[in-house]
């Protein structure tokens, strides 16, 4: 059972970061609706009722998380961030190759590189992605893809 | 009397060979599209409304209804098995479904979604067969002012989602609020919080929103809370997955209640199938069978949402046909659909067009069997995915999130904001901050947004306005209530933990 005198784990830095980032976003909505939108108009509420009200509320509840002692059970460790950079250079490769292409090279390289599954399995899942995507989203949805240098080259 | 021999007449124009076929088409069509995340009822009946122009318009609204149901069924199984939900009102669906998945129940979630929604459905199409002009002269006492109230009820009900920490939940509903407030909107004409940005001039896009939210966020989790290889949990087989009697008399009574939830909020303009999913698992939670445990993965929480979906999908032909007044997003464009035919709904549709009427309505029986008859068929097939290990799910996961970010408005500033949104939402989620809220207000907003102004529109600035009508003084004394009780509960346990302590 734990009690008060228990030396307590410095609540880690992201916590901090996110009950601050929440601070700022609502102090920003609260400025703009009291400022920029209006708060009231003659017969009832402005456009900047709602960003007003509730940026406030934001603000002040972040303010109190951050000032707040308290602990968490999750941890944010650096494997966590692998989908976003692997993602990030998916997207920055659709402007080149084409989405479909880029999403399929995308599944290939992260079952090779991250999971180091076998070469046959990477292959064969890739290819199965790019298949189905093509068939619903190109053929049966007619979805217009972004243009790609490669669509140009070709 | 009168109502039955109509609804027999119109079981005779249904079940020609040519409308049963557009009916099963329609209700096939309607779950695949309604699993794949980033389309929804919406999406399919656009998509699939100029093919049914050459059709007889019956058959083109009877395929189209089917549509509608199969993407209700539809909906849960992404977000059971995947944790994206297909659409809004499978937002309710996730919370429990997607943690029965992980635990190895996907199969029993999947077959009460489907059970759920038959019943949900059936209770609606029931209630519109013979109260359909009743229900629609209901809908339409609820102004802005009781629209307002309703939609504000529904924002209190989040309260019991907050989770332990009570500042982090409200953190996050108001998140959701003011996510929402951005763009042009309805109600003021002017852009707000765009940056200039014409990709925010209609506001922050839902589906992106929601696939970052639930399906990428879960992807950066997956990355460090993910079983070794053969330690995952045990799959329960098919066989062992199908409800057996005692569970299906669990779940009939809640069905039945939360398809009469979800009936009563799809009658009310705008209020939607999201509405209806959430109040009735609200209410389900409030007064059902572990109801304290809905959220962490109970079969009573996937089939209180889905039956609410389903009633209120029902629920929102009732003021289309009688009025003319779309329900929901997808009545509207079925209400465009009925026009270009040549078809006016209102009052006078019941008596100019009694065949198209009442065929439309049995067709909406003989959709939701068909639609339940192919979810049924598809669960053997869905539960493969369940076996998919996870190394493999997470870049097909992926690339989901995606394509079906990009494919709602073929526009990469959604793929970029599905990106941000779900970065944002996996580190609120990892400092324990709930996402449900937020999603749920924004979806909630921009309606009690638009109510409130126009009721001071209505007044003239009066604000007692709120308290003119026996039904928003109902709920407004509900709201109050709830708001006391949730005070004094919190003051009541604060209390408790002191004297403990001391």
């Amino acid at each position: 059972m734990s009690t008060s005198d228990e030396p307590r784990a410095p609540r880690p830095l992201f916590v901090s970061a996110v009950a601050l980032a929440c601070l700022c976003f609502g102090a920003l909505f609260f400025g703009f609706g009291v400022f920029k939108y209006g708060f009231w108009m003659d017969r009832g509420p402005g456009a900047g009722f709602f960003p007003a009200v509730f940026g406030a509320g934001t603000t002040l509840l972040a303010a109190f998380e951050l000032m707040r002692p308290g602990q968490i059970k999750g941890r944010v460790q650096l494997r966590n961030h692998v989908p976003i950079i692997a993602m990030l250079a998916a997207i920055l490769c659709i402007p080149l190759i084409g989405m479909i292409p880029a999403m399929a090279l995308f599944v290939l390289g992260w079952l090779k590189l991250v999971e180091g599954a076998p070469w046959l399995r990477s292959l064969l899942v890739a290819a199965v992605t790019a298949v189905l995507t093509t068939l619903i989203f190109d053929m049966w949805l007619r979805v217009q893809f972004p243009p790609s240098l490669l669509d140009k080259l070709l | 009397m009168d109502t039955l021999i109509a609804l027999q007449n119109g079981f005779a124009t249904s079940l020609s060979l040519g409308n049963l076929s557009a009916a099963l088409i329609g209700a096939a069509l309607g779950i695949i599209v309604g699993a794949i995340p980033g389309l929804g009822s919406v999406t399919g009946i656009a998509l699939l409304l100029p093919l049914t122009f050459g059709m007889d318009p019956t058959t083109a609204v009877i395929l189209l209804a089917a549509l509608y149901y199969g993407c209700m069924f539809g909906g849960a199984y992404s977000a059971i098995l995947l944790n994206i939900p297909g659409d809004a009102p499978a937002v309710m669906t996730a919370l429990d479904g997607y943690p029965m998945a992980k635990r190895g129940e996907g199969g029993q979630a999947l077959f009460a979604a489907n059970l759920a929604s038959f019943i949900g459905g059936t209770v609606g199409i029931i209630a519109l067969s013979f109260m359909g002009p009743l229900l629609a002269e209901i809908g339409l006492m609820f102004g802005p002012p009781e629209t307002a109230a309703l939609i504000l009820l529904a924002l209190c009900s989040i309260g019991w989602m907050l989770g332990d920490n009570v500042a982090k939940g409200l953190i996050a509903t108001m998140l959701g609020i003011l996510l929402a407030v951005v763009g042009i909107g309805s109600t003021f004409g002017h852009a707000r919080f765009t940056g200039g940005s014409m990709h925010l001039l209609n506001g922050v896009s839902f589906i992106p929103l929601v696939i970052g939210m639930f399906g990428f966020s879960q992807l950066l989790e997956m990355m460090t809370d993910r079983p070794k290889q053969g330690e995952g949990p045990k799959q329960i087989p098919l066989r062992e997955s199908i409800p057996g009697r005692k569970q299906v008399a669990r779940l009939v009574p809640l069905s039945l209640r939360s398809g009469l939830i979800g009936t009563f909020v799809g009658i009310l303009p705008g209020a939607g199938a999201t509405t209806g999913a959430f109040l009735s698992y609200v209410f389900q939670r409030k007064i059902g069978r572990n109801g304290d445990q809905m959220g962490t993965g109970v079969v009573e929480g996937v089939a209180a949402s889905e039956a609410g979906n389903n009633g209120a999908a029902a629920g929102s032909f009732a003021p289309l046909l009688s009025l003319g007044i779309p329900g929901s997003g997808t009545s509207a464009v079925l209400l465009g659909g009925l026009m270009m035919w040549g078809l006016q709904p209102g009052p006078l549709l019941f008596t100019t067009r009694p065949d198209f009427v009442w065929g439309l309505i049995s067709s909406m029986y003989i959709g939701t069997v068909m639609a339940v008859i192919a979810a049924m068929l598809i669960i053997p097939f869905l539960m493969q995915i369940l076996r998919i290990p996870i190394s493999v799910l997470i870049p097909v996961i992926a690339t989901v999130c995606v394509f079906g970010a990009y494919s709602v408005n073929g526009s990469m500033f959604d793929v970029w904001l599905m990106l941000t949104v779900g970065i944002a939402a996996y580190y609120l989620k990892v400092a324990e901050y709930p996402i449900a809220p937020l999603v749920l207000a924004f979806v909630l907003t921009p309606r009690l947004e638009s109510s409130i102004r126009r009721s001071f529109d209505i007044s003239n600035g009066d604000p007692w306005i709120f308290l003119s009508s026996p039904i928003s003084v109902t709920l407004i004394s509900v709201i109050c209530a709830l708001v006391v009780m949730g005070v004094a509960g919190a003051v009541a346990s604060r209390v408790r933990v002191r004297t403990a302590r001391t």
